[in-house]
């Protein structure tokens, strides 16, 4: 900011403040002097207007006086003469004194005579009782006939303020006794007011208290009772008001009247004031102006001046000039005449730094070596003579130049910049600055390479001045030592390079040989016959093959015309040699083809051979120069395709005839079948699949059959499980609408590279409805028929029983006798039969229940053995147990285990008719054996295979069986029990007429 | 006292053979020949043993046993259980019900069964009343 534009902003400020603090001080003191003279003002012509009022009830006051001291009226409140009335108390006495109410009233208070007048309402002649009941109260503070009293004043009512004045009515002298009071009263509104405003010259206005507070607030009010009864109020620019409160007779507050004035003083001094301000800025612009114009000429010019000058020798660096302005004698002078005393030391110093510099230039000039000062932002400072050359440059050019920008390639700056300023810092990546070489790109354009010696000079503070760079140009020192780098690198590459040439020279004779020889071997042997002509159909190639087909020596066919040594037949037909297909590729350029069906022949030495043939042209540069014939013998080919063709033949009859039995076999097969596909589409199927089904429709995939069973089979998801698992699915049991069917889906699996692939299912149902039913049948027939003969059996058994048992002494004859005990017998063997016939069925359909414990065996034995003691006794044959001691408890069903027991021995008893049977425990891993060995007559060898099957007895036909013995159940339903319990049962040995062992084993109790 | 004896036996094969045996050998024998009159027997005569059959129309001999076994006033009275069944099934059924035996009328002579019944009796009225 220059010095004029402060020295402006300056003044203008003060000048500002000051008219601020003045014109605010003036306003203050004068509006306030002003109001207070206006208020002074108001109170003045408030106090006359009071006086006004008091004036009026002077008058007020005169009149009822007048009245009240005249001998008529004296009468008239005694006698009350009607002359009296007639003549004074009248409308116009009335409108004449304006008064509202005159009333006459005796010593005792009471009314004597009234006279209402209402101007506004002349029709109203009513009593305002308010204000009479007000005057004639006993108990009032004004009660006029018992003092005697003149009063005046101001009485409040509800219908407003009335002035009032009475007075006691005495005769004219003024004697006495006074006989009563008269009273005249004014109503005082708006329109007394407005006359009052009239006599005062003063704006007037009657208020109510409600109307102050609402005006100007409670405080007003209470001002006004306390004080003075005045309280002035400036209302705005133009008004100022002031109010006074009248008093009641009773002295009390009656009612407020407003005084407005204009201020017409305020508006005066509004107008000076302005003024005033007017006149203020008007001196204080004038001021500004003058004083700057003062000082520009006596400040800022000079400054300037002296400015310019300075600034010119600095610029010139000439310090020999000198500043003009030092003649004046002020400040500015003196300013002047300092700067000169200062140039002249500068200007002495300068020489003697020159001196020094062209000194210790010729010292660096004569060094040998490049030297180059920079300053700390890089500028060249000093160079010397040698610096100079090698940049190619005068020395004037070269100082004051960036280094940088000016000497250092474009691509080495910015890392340059780095280090250079890392180096000036001390900072780190700066240290190799010290020693280091780069190129620079001289004045001319030209790169050189120079190798620096840098070094920072420091002031006292450590802070860099300036660097110190020596440099030596090695450019052809570095040029040479790359000159000889590359020639050693080429000698080196163009060595490489021979030795390359020489190995792949060497490896493509190779190959050629390598693939001459292959084309060789595979012409020579090739199965085909080969010839290569020429244009003139001249052989010019031939490989053995043709030797060997032509039955000709290879010398014999080349180099002669093909037609010459060859004939050549398509069918029967001999080609001649023009028409030959030859001729046809070769004056063509066509290649041509003959296979197995085309019948061509041709013929050599060893007669007329069938050939497939190719006639393929050689072209070069689009000419026939010549072709290749190849062709070979089909006579085998022929053969084996007849073979093949008979084979198809009779494959393909075969396989009708596979398909018409796979159909018959289908179709005769006693279940529905449907072969599907492996998403169940059906592929063939019989005609008893809708049958079995029920379905009227004879195609019917996999999802349609699992619909029509339903939920109670979920066919596609076990069809699923058939093609993905590759299993075979059986269900059985089946009911399906009233049916028992048997189902099965078994996936269709061929080898397809040597892996099981499902190519599809085969659903296959079966009904078994009958077959259920005649199973159950047979199963149920031997239970019921057991059950059933049991029973008549038992009573013939129970009859004939007693019948020997209570009557047997009664029965002499002895053939009776027999017949009843035979009778009795065979009831116990048909029994027996019985017995055994329902053990086989419910063994067989398992209704039979092992309950399997720990079971000692050696008890068992023991037992059983002791069960035969009476009838072996009766044959003479000893049935015993060979006890050795305690054996380990078996894991069996006791009672079914004696059964099984009892039965071996029982047979073994029975077929012995002398010696013994031997019962014997032994152990066998973890089973235990029992043996049973007898002296009986044996098993011949043709019947012990048959011995453990249903109703087999050893050595018997149907017509030779021995019905003493049994059934032939026994052995077989001990075979039944013991292998239903995990053991097993067999004939360890037998031989005819030395006896039999019979063994079984039970597994172990764990 | 002559003994009471009930045979509960719808065949009358059966009830005539063992009511004769049972004659022979001085029991009073009182025969019903089904289920229901069996149960109303029992309850008007008080036996002092019964034999019951077990395949029996109307009431079967298992359920009559249920029955007298659930009443307080003959459920003291030994029942022996009478079939042609030889499932021991039925025979564990019964002697879990409260059967005192089971006999399977073919294996056995009338006189086997008198033994049996008498046997029973025997050890019944021991327990019963001692000394008579």
């Amino acid at each position: 900011m220059t010095l004029k534009a402060k020295t402006i902003i300056f003044t203008t400020l003060s000048i500002v403040l000051f008219m601020a603090i003045m014109i605010g001080v003036l306003a203050y003191v004068l509006y306030n002097g002003f109001s207070v003279v206006e208020k002074d003002r108001v109170k003045l012509n408030a106090e006359r207007v009071e006086q006004a009022f008091e004036v009026e009830i002077d008058n007020l006051s005169r009149k009822v006086s007048d009245w009240s001291s005249w001998d008529d009226t004296y009468n008239y409140v005694i006698n009350k003469n009607k002359e009296y009335e007639e003549s004074n108390l009248t409308d116009g006495t009335m409108v004449n004194l304006d008064l509202q109410l005159m009333a006459f009233i005796d010593m005792k208070g009471a009314i004597v005579q009234t006279k209402v007048h209402d101007l506004v309402r002349p029709e109203n002649r009513e009593v305002p009782t308010e204000l009479l009941h007000k005057l004639t109260d006993p108990n009032g503070l004004f009660s006029p006939y018992h003092s005697g009293k003149s009063m005046a004043g101001f009485v409040m009512t509800s219908d407003g303020p009335f002035m009032v004045a009475s007075r006691p009515i005495l005769t004219s002298n003024g004697d006495g006794p006074p006989h009563g009071v008269i009273l005249f009263a004014r109503f005082y509104d708006t329109a007394q007011i407005k006359r009052l405003e009239r006599v005062t010259r003063q704006k007037l206005e009657m208020y109510t208290f409600e109307k102050l507070v609402q005006n100007h607030g409670k405080q007003i009010l209470s001002e006004l009772q306390k004080g003075t009864g005045f309280e002035g109020i400036t209302m705005d620019q133009n008004t100022v008001e002031g109010y006074i409160l009248l008093k009641d007779i009773y002295g009390n507050s009656a009612f407020p009247i407003e005084i407005t004035m204009d201020r017409n003083v305020f508006v005066q001094a509004q107008r000076t004031i302005n003024a005033m301000g007017f006149v203020g800025l008007l001196g204080s612009v004038l001021f500004l102006l003058v004083t700057l114009a003062g000082f520009t000429y006596v400040v800022i010019r000079p400054i300037n001046i002296l400015t310019k000058d300075v600034s010119q020798i600095g610029k010139s660096g000439d310090m020999s000039r000198r500043l003009t302005g030092a003649k004046t004698k002020d400040e500015i002078g003196k300013l002047s005449q300092s700067i000169n005393s200062m140039l002249q030391s500068i200007e002495y110093s300068e020489h003697l730094l020159k001196e020094e510099r062209i000194r210790s230039k010729m010292y660096i000039d004569i060094v040998g070596t490049m030297i180059v000062v920079l300053s700390p932002s890089g500028d060249v400072t000093l160079v010397n003579k040698k610096a100079c050359e090698v940049l190619r440059g005068l020395e004037k050019d070269i100082i004051g130049k960036n280094w940088v920008d000016t000497f250092v390639p474009i691509s080495a700056r910015e890392e340059l910049q780095k280090k250079f300023k890392a180096f000036l810092n001390n900072e780190p990546g700066g240290d190799d600055m010290a020693e280091h070489a780069n190129s620079i790109i001289d004045m001319n354009g030209s790169e050189r390479l120079i190798s620096w010696h840098n070094t920072v000079l420091r002031n006292s503070g450590g802070d860099p001045v300036a660097t110190i760079s020596t440099g030596e140009d090695i450019t052809e020192l570095h040029q040479i030592e790359l000159e000889r780098e590359k020639r050693n690198s080429e000698l080196e590459d163009m060595k490489i390079a021979m030795l390359n040439i020489l190995e792949d020279t060497k490896q493509l004779e190779e190959k050629i040989k390598v693939d001459r020889d292959r084309a060789k071997a595979i012409i020579s042997t090739m199965r085909e016959g080969l010839f290569v002509v020429d244009k003139d159909q001249r052989v010019t190639l031939i490989n053995s093959a043709v030797e060997r087909m032509m039955g000709m020596k290879e010398a014999d066919m080349l180099g002669k015309k093909l037609g010459d040594f060859t004939s050549y037949y398509t069918g029967e037909t001999k080609s001649s040699t023009e028409d030959r297909l030859l001729s046809q590729t070769l004056s063509q350029g066509s290649t041509l083809n003959f296979g197995l069906e085309d019948e061509q022949y041709i013929e050599g030495k060893n007669g007329k051979i069938p050939i497939a043939i190719t006639i393929t042209p050689l072209k070069e540069n689009d000419l026939v120069i010549g072709a290749l014939i190849s062709f070979h013998d089909i006579s085998k080919d022929k053969q084996v395709k007849e073979t093949i063709e008979r084979e198809v033949s009779s494959r393909t009859q075969e396989l009708h005839d596979e398909r018409a039995k796979l159909i018959a076999s289908i179709n005769s097969l006693n279940m529905g079948y449907l072969l599907m596909d492996t998403t169940g589409r059906p592929l063939i199927a019989n005609s008893l699949l809708p049958a079995i089904l029920g379905s009227n429709n004879t195609v019917l995939t996999i999802q349609d059959i699992d619909a029509m069973f339903g939920d109670s089979l979920d066919l596609v998801h076990r069809f699923t499980t058939c093609i993905t698992d590759k299993k075979n699915i059986l269900e059985s049991n089946i009911n399906y609408r009233g049916k028992i069917l048997k189902i099965w889906i078994i996936p269709v699996v061929v080898i397809e590279n040597s892996q099981d692939k499902v190519i599809g299912a085969v659903f296959l149902v079966e009904d078994i409805t009958e077959r259920k039913v005649m199973e159950r049948s047979k199963d149920e027939f031997f239970s019921i028929a057991s059950h059933e003969l049991r029973t008549p059996l038992t009573a013939i058994r129970g009859n004939t029983s007693m019948i020997i048992d209570f009557y047997g002494d009664k029965i002499t004859d002895p053939d009776l006798k027999e017949m009843i005990t035979d009778i009795h017998a065979s009831s116990l063997r048909l029994i027996d039969i019985v017995n055994d016939f329902l053990n086989v069925s419910r063994l067989e359909q398992g209704k039979i229940e092992f309950k399997n414990a720990s079971v000692d065996l050696r008890d068992l034995a023991m037992e059983s053995v002791k069960e035969f003691e009476g009838s072996a006794l009766e044959k003479k044959v000893v049935v015993r147990f060979e006890d050795t001691g305690t054996v380990p408890m078996v894991f069996a069903d006791r009672d079914r285990t004696k059964q099984a027991l009892l039965n071996l021995v029982g047979n073994s008893l029975k077929f012995t008719e002398s010696g013994e049977v031997v019962v014997r425990l032994v152990a066998d891993g973890d089973m235990l054996r029992c043996r049973v060995n007898d002296t009986g007559r044996g098993i011949s060898k043709d019947n012990q295979s048959l011995l453990f099957r249903k109703f087999q007895q050893a050595g018997s036909s149907l017509f030779t069986r021995d019905t003493t013995k049994g059934t032939g159940l026994g052995l077989y339903i001990s075979r039944l029990i013991i292998e239903g319990m995990g053991g097993k049962i067999w004939l360890e040995k037998s031989e005819e007429g030395v006896g039999s062992e019979f063994c079984f084993t039970l597994p172990l109790a764990k | 006292m002559a003994k009471v004896l009930l045979i509960v036996e719808d065949d009358p094969l059966m009830s005539r053979m063992y009511q004769k045996i049972f004659s022979f050998e001085k029991y009073d024998v009182a025969t019903a020949s089904n289920g229901e009159e069996g149960l109303e027997k029992v309850r008007e005569l008080k036996p002092t043993v019964i034999l019951l059959d077990v395949m029996m129309p109307k009431m079967n001999g298992l359920q009559v046993l249920e029955k007298i076994k659930s009443d307080p006033e003959i459920k003291h009275i030994p029942v022996i259980m009478l079939t042609n069944l030889a499932g021991e099934k039925d025979a564990e059924t019964a002697l879990m019900k409260g059967a005192v035996k089971y006999i399977v009328k073919s294996e056995h002579d009338p006189k086997q069964i008198v033994a049996m019944v008498k046997e029973i009796i025997a050890a019944h009225s021991r327990d019963d009343v001692p000394g008579s």
